[in-house]
C-alpha cells in the first residue's frame, strides 16, 4: 500500500510537561477563576428542565417575524420570554419561565400548561387571518379574505367527538357557519358552558387554519423541575465519586486524588463555558457532563496506566522524567482519539439538527478541555502527592 | 494473543452474524415488512424486531402525572369517622360521643361518659379488622393504631403508615388501570402506562401530538358514591351553617335545585360498579344503568333494605346527580341513574363510569409532545451527522494506520452494526439524545484501536519482528482498554440511574456502544489482523 502516513505526533517526542507543570498550573488557575466568577456573576442559562416553564417550537410558513412573534408572546404578561430562531428562518423556539402564584389553591403545575396553551393561541390568532364572530349561544361565523377549506375544519371538529357540533359553508359562498349544540353538562347548561365549548373549538379551529405549526412543546411543572436538579447533580457527583473509588481501587489514591482534581477542573471549565456563552443548560448539559467525565477519565487513565508500567520498568529513574516518558509515549495516542472523536461531533454540531447544537458543543469543549487536563494537569498532579514507588513496584 | 482456536473464531463470527440479523430488519422498506406474503416467507426464527424509537423521533406525547394520595387519606379518615360515629350508636346502650375530629393521619373524640370506654373500645373493634386476603398473605397489621385516655374519655385511632402507605399504593394501582381503560377507549394506538415511584404515573401515546385531549379524559376522577340524605335538619338551616355532625352539603348538578344535605358516609361507591350503559328511563328520557358486583349488591340491597321510604343521593365528583327516594329494596344488584341527561351527557358518564373511577385527582407535573414531521426531520439530521462523522473518522483512520486503519474501520463498521442489533433485540428505546450517543460512540470507539496500534508502533520500534510487534501491542494494551472504558461505562451507568426521559437513552447508545466497541476493537480487530499475518506474513509492518 503506497500511502505516506500521517504522523501528527513525531515517533518519539520528548517534551518537558513536568518542568513547564508551573505554567500549566497558573494556566488553569487563572481559567478556573474566571469560570467561578462568570458562574456567580452571569449564573447559567438554565433552561426548563431545572427551572421549571415552557418550551414550544413552531414553524411559520415563510421566514418568521422574530419581532412579531416576541411583542405578541410578550404581550400574555408571561413574565420573562424568550424567542428566537431555531435552527431554520422559519422555525422558532418560544420559552416561557415558570409562572408563579402565591395563592395556594392555585396549582402551579396547571398554571405553566394554560401558559403554553396561551401562547399557542396567540400565536395561531396571529398567524391567521380568519375573524370569529359568536352569538354566545349556539351559532359562530367564521370569515376570512380568502376561502376557507371547509374539509379540513369539518374533519377537525369531526375528531373531537361532539354531538351536535358541525360546520358548514355559509350562504355567501365564502365564511363558514359554526354550529354548537347546547352544552348540558349533567343537568347545567347556560352562556357560560357555551363560551366554554365555544373557545375549545375556535382554539381547534385557529390552529387549523393558521399558518404556524406547533412543532414540539414541553412544559415542566416546579416538582419535576426541583427533581431534575436534585438528580442532575447527584448524578455528576456520584460519577466523580464511583470514578474515584474505582481509580483506588486500580491505582494508589495520590492517582485518584489527582484524577478527581483533574475531573473536577474540567466540571468547572465547562460550567464556566455555559455562564459565557450562555448555551441553555438543560438535562443534554447533565449527560454532556457526565460524558465528559467519562471522557477525560478515560485520557488520565490511559496516561497514568503508563506511568506505572514506567515505574516498574524503571526503578531508579527519577519521578519528573518518568511522567515526562509516559506522557510523550502517550501523547500520539492521545491526540489521535481526541482528533477521531473531535471528526464524529464537529458534524453532529453542523448537521445534527438545532435540539443538539448544544450538546455538541458541550461536548467539543469537553474534548478539549479533557485531553488539556489528562495531560498538563493530572500527570503532573502526582508530583505534588508523591507516589509510593515501593507500593507500586510490589503489587 | 494471535492464536484463536477454531471455537473461538466460529464463536467470534456468531455473534457478528447474530449483530447482523438483528439489525437487518431495521433496513427492509416499511412496504416489505408490512407485507405478509413476504413476511411470511420469512423463517419465524429470524428476528423481526426494529429499533423501538422514542417519542422525541416518532412524535407522541408523554405526560407525567400525579396521584394526590393526600385526598385519598382524607376520603378514607372521613369515612373512618363516620363508621365510628355509627358503630358507637349501632346498638343499646347508646355511647354518645362528641368533638370528633381530624388531625393529620388521626381521627379522635370524646366520650361523654369516660366510663363507657371499655365498650366503646368494644364496638369500635370492627373497624381495626384485617379484610379476610391480607390474613392469608401473612400481612397481618391492623390499620389503625388505637388509644385511648379513660380519665377524659379521649379515644384516638391513628391510621398506621404501613395502612397509609399500602393506601396510597392500591389508589395509584387502581389509577394506573382506570387510565389504561379509558385510554383504550380512546382508541389510540399503543399507548404506555406505567407507575413511578410511589405515587406518578408516566403516560406515553405515540402518534398522539396533542395532548390536550388526553388530559381531558384523564383528569376526570368520575368517582360515584351512593349516600343517604339527611333529613334531620332542614336545608335552609343547614345553608345558615348549622350543619348536623356527619353530614355534609353538596352541589346539585342541576343548578335550579336547592344544594342537598347528605350524610358523609358512602354506602356504596362506583369501585363496586361492572358495567355501565347508556339507556333510557321509562318515560324514553336518557340514562345511565349500571349494576354492581356480588359485594357491591350486598352493600346496595342492605343499605336500601334499612332505609326505605328515605331519599339516597348519587354523587359524581361530590356533585348530586339525582337522589331519588329508595320505595322498596334495590336487591338485584342494578339500577338506573335518571339525572335529566342529553344522550351524549349519559353516554360520557357511562363512559367514565364503565372505566372506572380515579381513586384521586390527578396532576399534571410534566408533559412533552413532539410532532411527527419534527421527529422525521430529527432522524434525518442525526443520519447525515452519523454518516458524515463515521465517514470522516474513517478516512482518518486510513491515512494514520493504513493498512491496520482498513482493520480499524473494519470493526468500526461491525460496531454500529452490533450497536443497532443490539437495540433492535433489546428493544431499547432510540432518543434524539441517543442518537447522539451513537456518534460519539463512533468517534470513541477507535480508541482501543489507537491504543493498540500505537502499542505496536512502539514494539517494531524497539525492533520486533511483526509478529511479535502485534502479539505484544494487544497484549499490553489490554488493561489499559478495559481500565479506560470501565470509567466510561460508570459515567452511562449514572445516566441510566439518574437520567430521566430521553436522556436516558443517550446512556442507553452509550452503554452498549462501550461494549460493543470492547468486542469490536479488541477481539474482533485482533482476529482480522491475525488472518492477515497468518496470510501475507509480512516481512515489515507499515504502520
Amino acid at each position: 500500500m503506497a500511502l505516506s502516513f500521517v504522523r501528527l505526533i513525531p515517533e518519539d517526542t520528548s517534551l518537558n510537561f513536568i518542568k513547564y507543570r508551573k505554567i500549566a498550573f497558573g494556566f488553569s488557575s487563572a481559567a478556573l477563576i474566571v469560570a467561578v466568577i462568570s458562574f456567580f456573576m452571569l449564573g447559567i442559562n438554565l433552561g426548563i428542565d431545572f427551572k421549571g416553564g415552557g418550551n414550544i417550537e413552531i414553524k411559520t410558513e415563510q421566514a418568521a417575524d422574530l419581532k412579531k412573534i416576541g411583542s405578541i408572546v410578550r404581550g400574555l404578561g408571561l413574565g420573562e420570554v424568550e424567542v428566537r430562531e431555531f435552527g431554520a428562518p422559519n422555525e422558532v423556539l418560544i420559552r416561557f419561565e415558570r409562572q408563579e402564584t402565591t395563592d395556594p389553591e392555585v396549582s402551579e403545575e396547571r398554571l405553566q400548561q394554560e401558559a403554553a396553551h396561551k401562547v399557542h393561541e396567540a400565536l395561531y390568532e396571529a398567524y391567521s387571518d380568519i375573524s370569529f364572530s359568536f352569538d354566545g349561544d349556539r351559532t359562530a361565523t367564521i370569515s376570512s379574505p380568502d376561502k376557507l377549506d371547509l374539509e379540513a375544519g369539518a374533519a377537525v371538529i369531526a375528531d373531537m367527538g361532539i354531538e351536535g357540533l358541525a360546520l358548514n359553508a355559509a350562504e355567501d359562498g365564502k365564511s363558514l357557519v359554526l354550529t354548537l349544540p347546547t352544552v348540558v353538562i349533567d343537568r347545567k347548561s347556560g352562556p357560560e358552558l357555551q363560551e366554554q365549548l365555544y373557545n375549545q373549538v375556535r382554539y381547534k379551529l385557529l390552529e387549523t387554519y393558521s399558518r404556524v405549526t406547533s412543532q414540539r412543546t414541553e412544559i415542566v411543572g416546579p416538582k419535576v423541575s426541583g427533581e431534575l436538579v436534585r438528580s442532575g447533580v447527584t448524578a455528576v457527583l456520584g460519577a466523580l465519586f464511583f470514578m474515584m473509588l474505582y481509580i483506588w481501587f486500580r491505582f494508589e489514591w495520590q492517582f485518584s486524588v489527582g484524577a478527581v482534581i483533574a475531573l473536577a477542573h474540567d466540571v468547572t471549565l465547562t460550567i464556566g463555558m455555559f455562564a459565557l456563552t450562555r448555551i441553555e443548560f438543560n438535562l443534554a448539559s447533565i449527560a454532556a457532563i457526565l460524558t465528559i467525565v467519562g471522557y477525560s477519565m478515560n485520557d488520565t487513565v490511559v496516561v497514568y496506566d503508563r506511568i506505572r508500567e514506567k515505574m516498574r520498568m524503571y526503578k531508579k529513574m527519577a519521578m519528573p522524567d518518568l511522567i515526562d516518558l509516559a506522557i510523550n509515549k502517550t501523547l500520539a495516542r492521545t491526540s489521535i482519539t481526541s482528533i477521531t472523536t473531535l471528526l464524529a461531533l464537529v458534524p453532529l454540531y453542523f448537521f445534527g439538527g438545532e435540539a443538539l447544537r448544544g450538546f455538541a458543543a458541550t461536548m467539543i469543549w469537553g474534548v478539549l478541555v479533557g485531553t488539556y487536563s489528562s495531560i498538563f494537569i493530572a500527570a503532573p498532579l502526582l508530583m505534588l502527592f508523591g507516589v509510593n514507588r515501593e507500593l507500586i513496584e510490589n503489587e | 494473543m494471535l492464536h484463536f482456536s477454531r471455537l473461538k473464531q466460529i464463536g467470534i463470527w456468531f455473534i457478528v452474524v447474530l449483530g447482523l440479523l438483528f439489525a437487518l430488519p431495521n433496513f427492509l422498506p416499511v412496504t416489505v415488512r408490512g407485507d405478509e406474503d413476504i413476511a411470511g416467507k420469512i423463517p419465524g426464527f429470524l428476528p423481526s424486531k426494529i429499533v423501538n424509537l422514542g417519542l422525541d423521533l416518532q412524535g407522541g406525547s408523554y405526560l407525567l402525572f400525579e396521584v394526590d394520595t393526600d385526598s385519598v387519606r382524607t376520603a378514607k379518615l372521613e369515612t373512618t369517622q363516620e363508621e365510628a360515629r355509627q358503630l358507637l350508636r349501632s346498638e343499646r346502650p347508646i355511647v354518645p360521643a362528641r368533638n370528633f375530629r381530624i388531625n393529620g393521619n388521626t381521627v379522635s373524640f370524646k366520650l361523654s361518659r369516660p366510663e363507657q370506654m371499655e365498650l366503646a373500645l368494644e364496638r369500635l373493634k370492627p373497624l381495626n379488622e384485617i379484610p379476610a386476603g391480607q390474613l392469608i398473605t401473612g400481612n397481618a397489621d391492623k390499620p389503625f393504631k388505637v388509644s385511648s385516655d379513660a380519665a377524659t374519655g379521649r379515644i384516638s385511632l391513628t391510621i398506621t403508615d404501613q395502612a397509609l402507605s399500602k393506601l396510597s399504593k392500591d389508589a395509584v394501582v387502581r389509577s394506573v388501570e382506570v387510565i389504561r381503560n379509558r385510554i383504550t377507549e380512546l382508541g389510540t394506538k399503543d399507548p404506555t402506562i406505567l407507575r413511578q415511584g410511589n405515587s406518578r404515573i408516566i403516560v406515553e401515546v405515540p402518534g398522539e401530538s396533542d395532548p390536550v385531549r388526553i388530559k381531558r379524559i384523564i383528569e376526570k376522577t368520575a368517582q360515584m358514591t351512593f349516600h343517604l340524605v339527611d333529613t334531620s335538619v332542614s336545608i335552609n338551616e343547614a345553608l345558615a351553617g348549622r350543619i348536623p355532625p356527619g353530614a355534609k352539603l353538596v352541589k346539585t348538578t342541576n343548578p335550579a335545585e336547592p344544594d342537598l344535605l347528605v350524610r358523609r358516609r358512602v354506602l356504596v361507591d362506583g369501585s363496586d360498579l361492572i358495567d355501565a350503559q347508556q339507556s333510557f328511563n321509562q318515560s324514553g328520557q336518557p340514562a345511565v344503568s349500571f349494576s354492581f358486583n356480588s359485594r357491591g349488591s350486598i352493600r346496595f340491597g342492605n343499605a336500601t333494605a334499612e332505609n326505605v321510604g328515605r331519599r339516597f343521593a348519587i354523587l359524581l365528583d361530590n356533585e348530586s346527580i339525582t337522589a331519588p327516594v329508595i320505595r322498596s329494596p334495590i336487591l338485584g344488584g342494578s339500577g338506573i341513574i335518571d339525572g335529566g341527561f342529553t344522550v351524549t351527557a349519559a353516554n360520557d358518564l357511562a363512559v367514565l363510569l364503565r372505566a372506572g373511577a380515579l381513586p384521586a385527582k390527578l396532576e399534571t407535573l410534566n408533559e412533552r409532545s413532539v410532532g411527527a414531521g419534527l421527529g422525521q426531520e430529527s432522524i434525518r439530521a442525526g443520519s447525515i451527522a452519523l454518516i458524515v462523522g463515521f465517514v470522516a473518522v474513517m478516512i482518518y483512520m486510513v491515512l494514520v494506520y493504513g493498512r491496520f486503519g482498513l482493520i480499524a474501520n473494519m470493526a468500526l463498521l461491525v460496531n454500529l452494526t452490533l450497536i443497532l442489533g443490539a437495540l433492535s433485540g433489546l428493544q431499547a428505546t432510540l432518543t434524539l439524545p441517543g442518537i447522539a450517543g451513537v456518534i460519539l460512540t463512533i468517534g470513541m470507539a477507535v480508541d482501543a484501536n489507537v491504543l493498540i496500534f500505537e502499542r505496536i508502533r512502539e514494539e517494531i520500534a524497539i525492533g520486533r519482528s511483526p509478529m511479535s510487534a502485534v502479539e505484544t501491542g494487544f497484549a499490553k494494551a489490554r488493561s489499559t482498554i478495559l481500565d479506560a472504558n470501565i470509567t466510561t461505562l460508570i459515567a452511562a451507568m449514572l445516566l441510566l440511574l439518574f437520567g430521566s426521559g430521553p436522556v436516558q437513552g443517550f446512556g442507553v447508545t452509550l452503554a452498549i456502544g462501550i461494549f460493543t466497541s470492547v468486542f469490536t476493537a479488541f477481539v474482533f480487530s485482533r482476529l482480522l489482523t491475525s488472518y492477515w499475518l497468518v496470510r501475507a506474513k509480512p516481512k515489515t509492518l507499515s504502520l
